[in-house]
């Protein structure tokens, strides 16, 4: 659903990517978790998958669509959460749902009231945009994604603002999604989520690839044992010592 | 996609509207409106009343060739066009286009046409023999322009990363100039004083200028043209240049996106800074602290509390080129007033109001003190300082700098063949007062205003903010007053000014201890 081969994003000077020939799919049912420390390249893959940021390299597809050239198509079938939604404030939620809907040019596929009670912004339905907390803007983004059942849904740093409750159904609605078959990207900070809910793991590093594969994949590749917390995998890959990958990159010396 | 387009158009305008009579509640927000509805309809009265003097076709010619130029100039300060922060996250992932997303962004630009034309209509427009024909000229002037604005900061995001680099330097440099230079034409031509007036009215008229300016020729020709057909050959070319510029900028399938998420980000940081009267620090200034920006803190000046005015005056330092728009705006409200006055046009008194209402700019762009404090009062309080000397020290840097501004200009003006040293003088020494009360009001309206929840990204700006001119008006009336009462009653001029001064010293005096008040009462959580 969602397949990228040999993307690299360069901002400015030559030679100073963000993100440097990535490659990697998800697919129906898929979650992957896509982790790395501050400035690996999360947001600028999930932009580019999103099609606001243009490759400087490689190809993205999205539901077979390429992003750059049919940007359209791509987008139709697929649903970005940023990590900070900025709603329009004058639209109470209701409204920014409705609009939500028109822009992606469909009928609601789901219960918009059950959506807002699963998310605790039933109350909230007639309140402006503008008075919402961080954590219920987050839970209106994430509404106003689920609206058109996405085939593919990026979701940057899901779980930002959310209280423990906002968080517990975050958790259920990414699990639900991919049993319906949607292909989703989650890029977080918070790795217990990803080890809870992910189904592969894929490892950034000043953008390039370190690993991917599942977790117990993952736990071999950094010689953890097989009870080791993704925490304790992920400081052993990031701070590791420069061995290649399984694809043959380079892995980058710790500093 | 245009009935899309449309419906959520209809959606979000429906929002703006309804938060806009809603927040009229608001007892300081009526107050603004009421102030903006009397102010308009005093603009009005003085546009149209009889015997103000009409508008030139000249200064018509003038007035349209710069609105022209701003507004095509201004476009290459942006790569990218920008949207809102809004549109970015949620309509940006959705499937549309980025020439729809062209054609969302012009439903919001239009309608703010239609109403800052009707705002100019009824300022200068009242003062042509047709204002229906200005109104229409100048909108569909301002949409080509519009529509040519948008398709240069389209344009700019195909050029390579070396191209736009170089551009962002040297070719910024160059607009910001165009647009002042452009600026200086339009007051002077709309103040119909000066000696620029002499070469910017045949120039703006000119062959050249009618070609380089087309939309502006067929805007002056449209409204002064005395037959049908001449009028209807002028409305025909305005229609095509609006029309033709629209046909331009949707032609070609360009992808922005990417420089379009910069550009707004960049302009929402600075939108939200601006409505907390802050600068951004390193977004225009440069985050860089080279020699030339360094300042050693251990002069005498900066101990104890002036440790603060060294801290303002490196935050100045390091921003100096975001806050050179703000201090230049306040030059070219005095400008007008200068040139005539040097020109011994015996208009001195509006060089002298000019500097006056400058007070006003210069305090806002020069707000290196508590405006910039505000997330940080906790953290004030705990420095071992007195409150008083902690918010004067505070005050110091846009004050003293302000005031350096203003006697500057002073000794220009009363350089001039109307000099008249002893009212001069006296003015001279009442800046200093002038300047403070505006700076401690510009703070106080920062406590008293300031929103409780988090700073918005959208709609207008924070009530304090639009009555702060007022404010400042009525606390230095009652001076004023006094010194024109007492002026009257004796010939010796001592007395009158003194007394003056003294009002609005304890006016200012009272205005800062409140300010020292609210700044002890006020809490950084509540902010």
């Amino acid at each position: 659903m969602i397949e990228v081969v040999g993307f690299s994003k360069s901002y400015g000077k030559e030679g100073d990517d963000a993100v440097k020939e990535l490659s990697f799919t998800v697919g129906p049912s898929d979650i992957l978790g896509l982790v790395g420390p501050n400035g690996a390249g999360k947001t600028t893959t999930l932009r580019a998958i999103a099609g606001i940021l243009k490759p400087t390299g490689g190809t993205v597809r999205v539901g077979g669509f390429d992003v750059v050239k049919d940007p359209v198509a791509a987008k139709r079938v697929l649903a970005l959460v940023p990590d900070t939604p900025n709603p329009y404030e004058m639209l109470t939620v209701r409204e920014h749902l409705e609009f939500a809907r028109l822009a992606y040019g469909v009928a609601p596929t789901v219960d918009v009231e059950a959506l807002l009670a699963k998310f605790e912004l039933a109350p909230k339905r007639d309140e402006l945009c503008g008075t919402l907390s961080r954590g219920m803007r987050q839970k209106l983004a994430i509404c106003c994604a689920l609206l058109h059942q996405p085939a593919a849904l990026l979701l940057d740093e899901p779980l930002t603002g959310l209280d423990p409750h906002g968080t517990r159904v975050m958790r259920e609605v990414i699990r639900e999604a991919g049993a319906a078959g949607t292909a989703i990207l989650v890029s977080s900070h918070q790795l217990e989520l990803v080890e809870r809910v992910c189904t592969r793991v894929l490892v950034l590093k000043k953008g390039r690839k370190v690993v991917e594969g599942t977790l117990d994949e993952v736990r071999a590749f950094a010689a953890a044992g097989a009870g080791a917390s993704l925490e304790e995998v992920f400081f052993r890959i990031v701070e590791g010592d420069g061995q290649p990958d399984r694809d043959g990159a380079l892995r980058d010396a710790a500093p | 996609m245009i009935a899309v387009l449309f419906r959520l158009w209809r959606l979000r305008q429906r929002g703006v509207v309804r938060q806009f009579f809603r927040s009229l509640r608001q007892p300081v927000r009526f107050a603004g409106a009421v102030v903006a509805v009397g102010g308009l309809s005093l603009l009005v009265w003085t546009s149209a009343r009889d015997g103000h003097e009409r508008m030139a076709r000249e200064s018509f010619a003038i007035l349209g060739a710069m609105l022209f130029t701003m507004s095509v100039a201004s476009s290459f300060l942006q790569q990218g066009p920008r949207f809102a922060p809004a549109d970015v996250d949620f309509l940006f992932p959705a499937p549309i286009s980025p020439r729809w997303l062209l054609v969302w962004r012009l439903m919001q630009l239009w309608p703010v046409t239609l109403l800052s034309v009707l705002f100019m209509t009824l300022a200068f427009g009242l003062r042509v023999a047709r204002p229906g024909r200005f109104y229409v000229a100048l909108v569909l002037l301002q949409m080509t322009a519009l529509h040519l604005q948008l398709l240069i900061s389209v344009l700019l995001t195909r050029l390579s990363d070396r191209a736009s680099r170089r551009l962002r330097g040297a070719g910024r440099t160059v607009a910001s100039l165009v647009i002042a230079a452009a600026l200086v034409c339009l007051i002077v031509a709309v103040a119909n004083a000066g000696g620029l007036r002499e070469w910017v009215a045949p120039a703006a008229s000119s062959p050249a200028a009618r070609i380089l300016f087309f939309p502006s020729a067929a805007a002056v020709d449209f409204v002064y043209g005395e037959t049908p057909l001449d009028t209807g050959f002028a409305l025909v070319r305005l229609v095509l240049g609006a029309a033709g510029t629209l046909a331009l900028l949707l032609l070609p399938e360009v992808d922005y996106l990417e420089d379009s998420v910069t550009t707004t980000a960049r302009v929402a940081r600075a939108l939200a800074a601006r409505r907390r009267g802050e600068i951004v620090v390193g977004e225009a200034g440069g985050a860089r602290t080279g020699r030339s920006l360094a300042l050693p803190p251990s002069r005498l000046l900066f101990r104890g509390a002036g440790v603060l005015v060294w801290k303002n005056l490196l935050l100045l330092l390091r921003s100096w080129k975001a806050v050179v728009p703000g201090v230049a705006v306040g030059l070219l409200v005095v400008l007008p007033g200068l040139l005539a006055m040097r020109r011994g046009d015996g208009t001195a008194h509006v060089a002298v109001g000019s500097l006056a209402l400058a007070t006003i700019f210069w305090s806002s762009a020069l707000s290196f003190d508590l405006r910039r404090e505000f997330d940080r009062l906790d953290e004030l309080r705990a420095l071992p300082l007195r409150p008083g000397a902690l918010v004067f020290a505070e005050l110091l840097v846009p004050w003293a700098i302000g005031v350096a501004l203003q006697e500057s200009l002073l000794i220009v003006i009363a350089s001039g063949p109307a000099s008249a040293g002893l009212q001069y003088g006296a003015l001279a020494a009442a800046m200093p007062l002038l300047m403070f009360v505006a700076v401690v009001i510009d703070n106080l309206a920062l406590f008293l205003f300031a929103p409780k929840g988090a700073v918005t990204r959208e709609g207008g700006g924070s009530p304090g903010q639009a009555l702060r001119p007022l404010a400042w008006m009525a606390a230095i009336t009652p001076g004023l007053f006094v010194w024109f009462r007492l002026s009257a009653t004796t010939l010796d001029p001592f007395w009158p000014v003194a007394a003056g001064v003294a009002v609005n010293v304890a006016i200012a005096t009272s205005l800062f201890l409140l300010l020292v008040r609210l700044y002890e009462a006020r809490s950084a959580e509540a902010a």
